[in-house]
């Protein structure tokens, strides 16, 4: 017996305590609709990414990426605020540049679509989930749109925060901070419109691959590989219709120098065909214009934009034709 | 009673093959079993109800909500399917809940309800186990609670036994009954097994080859019948001469003697003659009809 039961006066018998079942109770609490289910297929996808509630090696995946991802930028403002509370000037140490970092943020966020976005659709398909998301107040497309937005979060947080990182450390090591701000104030546009073109590229690319296949690997390959022969293409295509020799070649063969593909408004197909060399494209086209560093194109950038646009819709559009429905 | 569920000349192709052909049935509340042999179109019928399949032709009604969209009725629909479809990596409460989320509960209603509802399929000890360890029993329990987890008017479920054993079947089925009369929620069951049906269901819709072969109450269909069945340890033979000495017509399976359509008048001169005749009487009883009689005899 409890002290505070023998000062109530209170008289209870442990060895007669029993577990009252309350049976089986209805629910009778709100229920939501569309909006709720999609928030849950997304919130659920956050948890899988970051691998809540999965074993060990689920959790390990994500620290890496952020670690590939963040970690360089944040050695930089570590070093830079080491520097500069020494009396030193950050900008001894040569920092990376927004630009610069997009590039390295171009490969990791890559491998981060490869490995980690596929899991959020091939395990579903594989397991055959879905067909318990299609009996519940979910359409195909709101299953599409969680899926798609939550691995955006990803890639959009680990594109996004370690510019603001570089960013804030620039204005920071800067003997004048608002006049930094003044003078780079483009860059802070510029990172957010990056940031945001290369974190739908990745999730789409991710998600498209995804949808094709119910294997993790092979979507992981297929993303790879999508860049690796894609710019294969476009190096070697490139490289073939710019010679002048193969450029006589083609002609002489029968084909007219009015045929579009070879003589194209701006300049040579090979520059058009250049365009395959995503990682390039994105670097040189979108990269540099956005932030304005780049005076020269052999073509409109417009055009690097254009296929960049193309891919991110393709891969949309496979994504969604495939979820037409979700269960065929 | 109005039906929960219904279908008028349903009809069902996939291409060349036909599913179902012109059915109509009506699954009101209560338990009713889907009993069919595999390739029946069982599977189908259930499909076409929680609007994954279009049907080719005819009308349904889910709930009240007529034909193609079925959005609000899936809020008052569980199912379960017949194949797994369980990922094997998260626990089963994590998914409960997620599956209580996706229903629309909110976030802390949704544990609750998790909680209580895999208290209640007996997967309290092991919800934080991963479900791919889980035996096929419990993998059967993980599916039923995901179904009824936004405690649903309507359960679907498709072959909730298969794959367990006699002992894990009981269970299943027994799980089964008290969902459908404990807990009130009504259930379409389905399964290519007749002692099931006949166990947990209060009424049955019988298809074959993708038509209609009967639909009615199971007691209708297990009622008692006007024949006698008597089985003797000893003297079968001299109750039977006897019975037929006295004019009823006698019929001798081994031990058993079987009379049909017996009278009162019948029943007394069956008694004298046992006494007469000084037989062991092993039991006597009406002969009950079967479910496996519905498809012995020709679609009424």
């Amino acid at each position: 017996m409890t002290d505070r039961a023998v000062a109530h006066g209170v008289n209870i018998d442990h060895s007669d305590g029993e577990v009252f079942d309350l049976g089986y109770r209805h629910y009778e609490g709100p229920s939501g609709g569309r909006v709720t289910a999609l928030i849950a297929v997304y919130m659920d996808s956050v948890r899988s990414v970051l691998g809540l509630g999965r074993g060990v090696s689920a959790k390990l995946m994500p620290g890496i990426f952020a670690l590939l991802a963040i970690g360089p930028a944040l050695a930089f403002v570590f070093i830079a605020g080491v520097i500069t509370s020494f009396g030193g000037n950050a900008e001894d140490i040569d920092p990376p540049g927004h630009e610069d970092y997009f590039g390295l943020s171009f490969i990791v966020m890559l491998l981060f679509a490869a490995v980690v976005g596929p899991g959020l659709l091939c395990s579903d398909r594989r397991n055959s989930v879905l067909v318990l998301y299609a009996v519940r107040p979910l359409t195909s497309l709101d299953y599409s749109i969680a899926r798609w937005l939550a691995f955006f979060t990803f890639t959009a947080g680990f594109t996004l925060v370690p510019q603001a990182l570089l960013y804030i450390s620039f204005i920071l090591s800067d003997d004048s901070p608002w006049a930094y701000i003044e003078d780079n104030g483009r860059d802070l546009t510029a990172i957010i419109v990056v940031g945001l073109i290369l974190s739908a590229f990745m999730t789409s690319l991710a998600m498209a691959a995804a949808s094709l296949t119910t294997r993790r690997a092979f979507a992981s390959a297929g993303v790879i590989a999508f860049i690796f022969i894609s710019s294969a293409i476009g190096v070697f295509g490139g490289e073939i219709m710019t010679s002048e020799q193969d450029r006589e070649e083609y002609w002489t063969s029968g084909n007219s120098v009015d045929e579009p593909w070879v003589e194209a408004p701006d300049g040579d197909a090979g520059h058009y065909l250049n365009l395959l060399v995503l990682p390039n494209t994105f670097q040189g086209g979108v990269v540099s214009r956005t932030f304005g560093s780049r005076d020269h194109y052999p073509i409109s950038p417009w055009y690097n934009a254009g296929v960049i646009a193309a891919v991110i819709t393709g891969a949309v559009g496979v994504m969604v034709f495939r979820y037409r429905n979700l269960v065929t | 009673m109005s039906a929960l569920l219904s279908t008028v000349n349903l009809t069902k192709d996939f291409g060349e093959t036909v599913a179902l052909h012109n059915v109509t049935v009506d699954v009101e509340k209560g338990t009713t079993g889907l009993l069919g042999a595999n390739g029946a179109g069982k599977s189908t019928l259930m499909t076409i109800f929680l609007g994954l399949v279009r049907p080719t032709s005819g009308k349904i009604t889910v709930l009240g909500a007529e034909g193609g969209d079925l959005s609000q009725a899936h809020r008052f629909i569980g199912y379960s399917p017949e194949y797994e479809c369980l990922p094997p990596a998260v626990s089963a409460a994590e998914f409960v809940t997620h599956m209580a989320r996706v229903s629309g509960l909110p976030r802390t209603d949704a544990r609750t309800r998790a909680t209580d509802v895999l208290r209640h399929v007996g997967l309290d000890e092991e919800r934080y186990r991963p479900m791919g360890t889980f035996s096929t029993g419990m993998k059967q329990r993980a599916k039923l609670a995901q179904a009824i987890v936004h405690d649903p008017q309507l359960v679907l479920l498709d072959e909730p036994t298969a794959g367990l054993d006699p002992a894990g079947r009981q269970e299943m089925l027994e799980l089964i009954s008290r969902t459908g009369k404990e807990f009130g929620i009504s259930i379409l069951i389905s399964s290519h097994l007749m002692g099931d049906i006949e166990r947990t269901c209060d009424r049955i819709i019988v298809l074959e080859s993708g038509e209609l072969l009967e639909q009615g109450e199971v007691s209708g269909y297990t009622s008692d019948t006007e024949t006698l069945v008597i089985e003797f340890d000893e003297g079968t033979d001299a109750v039977a001469k006897s019975l037929l000495a006295k004019g009823i017509e006698v019929r001798t399976e081994g031990r058993v003697l079987v009379i049909e359509d017996v009278s009162d008048d019948d029943l007394n001169t069956i008694r004298d003659s046992i006494v007469e005749t000084g037989a062991f009487l092993h039991r006597m009883a009406p002969r009950s009809n079967r479910l496996s009689d519905i498809f012995r005899a020709p679609a009424s």
